[in-house]
């Protein structure tokens, strides 16, 4: 691609500019501040920015004092080689920030999408991007010997011409590496998507399997509890058996006290019938035909008549002794009246100590009224003494008046009641049937052995059944008895609970230990329900818990994703461009080898370029061995970066011909390199078209056509003038001026003499 | 003629890991249409609502969700509304099971006297049929105390059926209820509880309410016909025939019995799955369009983009999602297009691009040929960005 024809307007220090250039090389000529610098950078911005960028350097191109509606607009006309010949083109680009416009006409279309513009551009010029153009197409002064101060700048300038090929792959890593780095930024304070999902994912995790935990606890809680609850119920039937058998053998005691009861009655009754029985008989059977009593008078009677007759049978048998002496003198009468005497003396000496302390007169103490007390103790015993005395004195005289009176009765009147005495006893003898005494004796006593032994009978019978009447013991007797055999069949009824020894006292300690069960099961009911409903888990919330992990696990799943294509993507390119290092490596190698024996007039002949570290080396004549292009001059070292980047030119663009624009980059050489390195660029421009900046004249023979620009004019009058006089047209005080005059249409658009050699 | 509901597998309280944030709206739903279908009923007037297994998703599902459950029975209740229910897979009437630790019946208000008499009724291993006596109806449902059952629940329904038939009782219909799998071969066969058509058909019921397939069906065996009534809401994404219950009439005329299936709609909830031809998407603003088109807020939406995709497609699936949002229940886009390899003539593989494009494509054609397709997706990915990026292009990482 050739550009023939450069127009501006409103472009830095321009209002206007038009430049027509050769498509061979074209010197363009002026003084510092000419716009040298001004028309290269016009150039890369026509061929590589993109219209619509917003780069605060592009509002920084409208020139000083322009209107504000003033827009930067570039066109280029420009030719290009295609198989079926030459075709030409126009571009015009008005850089007005978003709002920019482009319009390219080439074969027929016109195009004015900025992108759509830039690629047809891009595909003309084989310049992918800006970038790209100013590190190998566009060559800087300074660019140089800047770069050759360090050779890792060298490296890296090297390094990155070869990735701007490929339209931006540091570019394309630093956007990769930024975006894995935003993924997996692990600090806890700026964590990356990754860490985030990740962490959501662990937090999400933990959360739903605590709930699922819980839930499973509240299952088991649910299962213990109905567990619980079916010992309870088992614990309840257990113990309810317990104390229906414990009622039974109660029952069964109560039933058994019944019966002994009832045996004991029986026993009682049957013996009273036959008590009854034997009663009766001995009432049948008395021996006396006389009642008892009757029998017992009589016989006392006769008793008494017996010794009335043997009494006066004696006396009228024989005399009896009597005494009339007088009767002594009664001895209880002075004893009396002693004991009385006593009794007073024994009051008055207890009560006169009492009454002389009672009036004050004197206390004779407590032992005269002990004395007085046993004084009239002594007085109350004589006293009884003579009591008795006097009873027995009394009897005497009774008994001795009857002795008298008997001995005054007759004898006669003694024999007519012996006479009575028997005629009564032969009487009651009769009456009882009986000759003597001593039947009668005889018989009371039988009579009264018979009698005594039915009162004792009587008596056992009234033991045994109290006052019960005689006729109703035997139905009493048989009622005990059915009672005993109906207790009997009751027990039999309760089973063999009735029978077992000490069922009740089992079944009390085994309803106690039931009851025990049943507490303690309850409690364990009561336990199991309370973890049941302290579980507060909620089901509906751990499945949100479980939805939000998928949903998280989702996010981190995309995000290891995005993770793994953006490392593989990362790692391709990092693969191919080892790859086509290489390649480049090579390739330059071998365009450098030419390029540099030309410019240095074959003192340089074998060049390398490391793979990795695309460290320059060439092999040095007089050292005989490879050196490191660090180590030569400046002039040379300026050669060989130049022909490396022709090199690269060449590599990238394959078959396109962007044109070369160079800002006096051989400022640094001396005349005799500047004239080789002038031949290099000479050759060069029979294949491509090639734009040099300079201040110096020394290239015009060279050139194909020469442009000219004027330097500035104006001077700053009002600041004072110091020092060298010559440096005023450097200040920059002095641009706005010139400017202005651009402004005002006597500037450069005026000044460019497009010059052609012939 | 006796006339019932037929629901089952309700699943209140489900998971729903694919729903996201729309998952707790779901659950909702699900409520929503057991709710439907209680109003169902009363608008019906049926004599009999029968619930076929997994009415809980779980056995440990809240307090305040058996509430909810009981309110709606005891409205049913109200209106002398006959409900059985069996316990199903999800919610196996195990020790731990959600119908030991709540009574259902009574706190429905449900319970009698007698099980006959019952408005309410939760048939469990003790007690496997109830007769419900104002309706002439014996309604059989063996159910066992684990997931897995030891034999099948209708082996003694027909000996129960034909005693019945042959005694005084005033039982007119017999209605049965299983929650399980009709025996498939090779697909639902070995399923925790089986019953096979034989087995139906010598039942000798007059209908076999059955549960557990979320999608309706309805079929005879010999005869006695069966049905699955389906989830009343969709539970899972793939269930297409869910969202119905059935109304059942059973009549005898003349000794002819019939038994009529309707099915009716109670759930809202729809799930589409679409499919889209990447290479007919234009850009991500297209795409919403084109989803967008339908908006419905009942339906669960599954966009998949598939086939080859144009590399400037540029597309933030997060963002089209929060996009739809609002006029879906939930959107989902999944993109499983790759993108397309390289077109037209390849960069020199001296340039790195070049380099870059053969080395990635010789890698995809590799684990493409090897079957891994998901490895190969992310290689395209990756052959995509670093074609875009080296070409300078905008991409959003």
């Amino acid at each position: 691609m050739r550009i023939r024809k450069l127009v501006g307007r409103d472009f830095r220090r321009y209002r206007t500019f038009d430049i027509e250039l050769a498509p061979g090389l074209t010197v363009i000529r002026g003084p510092n501040e000419a716009g040298k610098t001004t028309v290269q950078r016009a150039l890369e911005l026509a061929l590589t920015k993109r219209a619509t960028s917003t780069a605060a350097e592009l509002e920084a191109l409208r020139p000083w004092g322009a209107p504000a509606d003033a827009r930067s607009i570039i066109s280029v006309d420009f030719e290009q080689d295609e198989e079926d010949g030459l075709h030409t083109g126009t571009l015009e680009k008005t850089f007005a920030g978003a709002r920019g416009t482009v319009r390219l006409d080439y074969e027929g279309q016109s195009i004015t999408d900025p992108a759509m513009a830039d690629q047809v551009m891009a595909e003309l010029t084989g310049m992918p991007t800006e970038g790209f153009f100013r590190s190998t197409a566009s060559v800087h002064h300074f660019e140089l010997s800047d770069l050759s101060r360090d050779e890792g700048a060298l490296r890296d300038r090297l390094q990155a011409s070869i990735s701007g090929a490929d339209r931006g792959t540091s570019r394309a890593r630093k956007k990769l590496d930024k975006a894995l780095h935003d993924l997996n930024t692990r600090g806890d304070r700026n964590p990356g998507r990754l860490k985030l999902a990740e962490l959501a994912v662990e937090q999400s995790k933990a959360a739903l399997d605590q709930g699922e935990l819980a839930l499973a606890q509240l299952e088991r809680d649910r299962d213990s509890l109905a567990g619980a609850r079916e010992r309870r119920a088992d614990a309840e039937t257990a113990l309810a058996e317990r104390r229906s058998l414990l009622e039974k053998a109660r029952q069964a005691e109560r039933i058994m006290v019944d019966r002994d009861a009832a045996t004991e009655r029986y026993e009682r009754y049957r013996q009273a019938v036959e008590v009854d029985i034997e009663i009766q008989q001995l009432a049948n059977t008395h021996p006396s035909a006389t009642p008892l009593p009757v029998l017992r008078s009589a016989v006392e009677r006769l008793r008494t008549l017996d010794g009335k007759i043997r009494e006066l049978r004696a006396a009228l048998s024989g005399e009896v002794r009597v005494d009339f002496e007088v009767a002594p003198e009664p001895t209880w009468q002075p004893l009396s009246r002693l004991a009385i005497a006593l009794v007073v003396v024994g009051l008055i000496i207890v009560g006169l100590p009492v009454l002389l302390k009672f009036i004050g007169v004197a206390d004779v103490g407590v032992l005269v009224q002990v004395v007085g007390a046993l004084v009239a103790l002594v007085g109350v015993v004589m006293a009884a003494v003579a009591l008795w005395l006097r009873r027995s004195y009394t009897l005497q005289t009774q008994m001795r008046d009857v002795e008298i009176d008997r001995r005054l009765r007759g004898r006669s009147e003694m024999e007519a009641e012996l006479r009575d005495a028997e005629a009564k006893a032969e009487g009651q003898l009769g009456s009882l049937g009986l000759t003597d005494l001593a039947e009668a004796e005889d018989l009371l006593s039988r009579e009264e052995q018979h009698v005594g032994q039915i009162e004792r009978l009587t008596g056992q019978l009234e033991g045994l059944v109290g006052k019960e009447p005689t006729e109703t013991l035997p139905t009493l007797r048989d009622a005990a008895a059915l009672e005993i055999a109906q207790k009997t069949s009751a027990l039999e009824a309760l089973g063999p609970i009735a029978k077992e020894p000490r069922a009740r006292e089992r079944l009390e300690v085994e309803v106690r230990d039931q009851e025990g069960a049943l507490e303690r099961s309850r409690d364990d009911e009561a336990n199991a329900r309370a973890r049941v409903e302290a579980n507060t888990v909620d089901a509906e919330q751990v499945a949100g818990q479980a939805e939000r992990l998928a949903a998280w696990r989702e996010q981190l799943s995309a995000a290891q994703r995005r993770q793994r294509v953006f490392a593989a993507t990362l790692a391709a390119i990092d693969r191919a461009e080892q790859a086509t290092m290489k390649t480049a490596t090579r390739y330059l190698e071998s365009h450098m080898v030419r390029d540099l024996a030309t410019v240095t007039g074959g003192r340089y002949r074998r060049v390398r370029v490391d793979d990795r570290t695309l460290d320059i080396e060439v092999f040095a004549p007089e050292k005989n061995d490879w050196v490191p292009v660090s180590s030569l001059s400046q002039g040379t070292l300026d050669l060989v970066y130049l022909v490396a980047r022709l090199g690269l030119v060449r590599l990238v663009t394959g078959d396109r011909r962007p044109p070369l624009v160079f800002d006096d980059p051989f400022v640094t050489l001396d005349d005799t390199r500047a004239a080789r390195a002038l031949g290099l660029l000479k050759s060069v421009a029979s294949d491509f078209q090639v734009i040099y900046l300079t201040t110096s004249a020394r290239y015009d023979e060279a050139a194909d056509a020469v442009v000219v620009l004027d330097g500035p004019t104006s001077v700053d009058s009002a600041a004072p003038l110091t020092g060298d006089p010559g440096a005023t047209g450097a200040s920059p005080a002095d641009v706005p001026a010139a400017t202005g005059a651009a402004a005002a249409g006597t500037g450069p658009t005026a000044a460019p003499r497009p010059g052609r050699r012939a | 003629m006796l006339r019932i509901i037929h629901t089952a597998d309700v699943h209140l309280g489900a998971r729903h890991d694919d729903l996201g944030e729309q998952a707790a709206a779901q659950r909702e739903r699900q409520f929503a249409a057991f709710k439907a279908t209680v109003d169902l009923a009363l608008a019906e007037k049926v004599d009999l609502f029968l619930v076929a297994g997994d009415l809980f998703d779980s056995n440990v599902q809240p307090r305040r969700s058996v509430e909810r459950v009981a309110a709606e029975l005891a409205r049913l209740a109200e209106s002398r509304i006959r409900t059985v229910i069996i316990p199903g897979t999800h919610d196996v009437f195990d020790r731990a099971s959600i119908y030991r630790a709540y009574d259902l019946a009574a706190m429905a208000g449900g319970t009698a006297a007698t099980a006959a008499e019952q408005l309410v009724t939760v048939l469990d291993p003790d007690h496997p049929s109830v007769h419900v006596l104002a309706l002439e109806t014996m309604v059989h449902g063996r159910v066992f105390p684990t997931k897995r059952a030891p034999h099948s629940p209708l082996q003694d329904v027909a000996a129960d059926v034909a005693a019945s038939r042959a005694g005084d009782a005033p039982i007119t219909w017999h209605v049965g209820m299983v929650h399980g799998s009709i025996s498939i071969p090779g697909k639902t066969d070995r399923d925790e509880v089986v019953i096979t058509t034989d087995e139906i058909a010598a039942t000798g019921l007059d209908y076999l309410a059955l549960g557990h397939w979320h999608s309706a069906q309805s079929g005879k065996a010999g005869t006695v016909a069966y049905a699955y009534s389906g989830a009343p809401e969709a539970v899972a994404l793939d269930q297409d025939r869910a969202g119905k219950v059935l109304l059942i009439e059973l009549d005898d005329k003349a000794g002819t019995r019939t038994t009529k299936i309707d099915e009716r709609q109670v759930g809202r909830t729809r799930f589409t799955k679409v499919e889209i031809d990447a290479a007919t998407v234009a850009s991500q603003p297209a795409l919403i369009e084109l989803l967008a088109a339908k908006p419905d807020p009942d339906l669960v939406l599954d966009a998949r983009l598939v086939g080859v995709r144009r590399d400037d497609l540029d597309l933030d699936l997060d963002e089209i999602e929060v996009a739809l949002a609002p006029a879906f229940l939930k959107v989902r886009v999944r993109d499983a297009s790759v993108p397309a390899l390289t077109e037209g003539p390849l960069p020199s593989p001296d340039t790195i691009a070049g380099a870059f494009i053969r080395d990635l494509e010789a890698r995809i054609a590799e684990l493409e040929a090897a079957g891994s397709t998901a490895e190969a997706a992310e290689q395209r990915d990756a052959l995509r960005l670093g074609r875009l990026l080296l070409a300078g292009h905008e991409v959003s990482l």
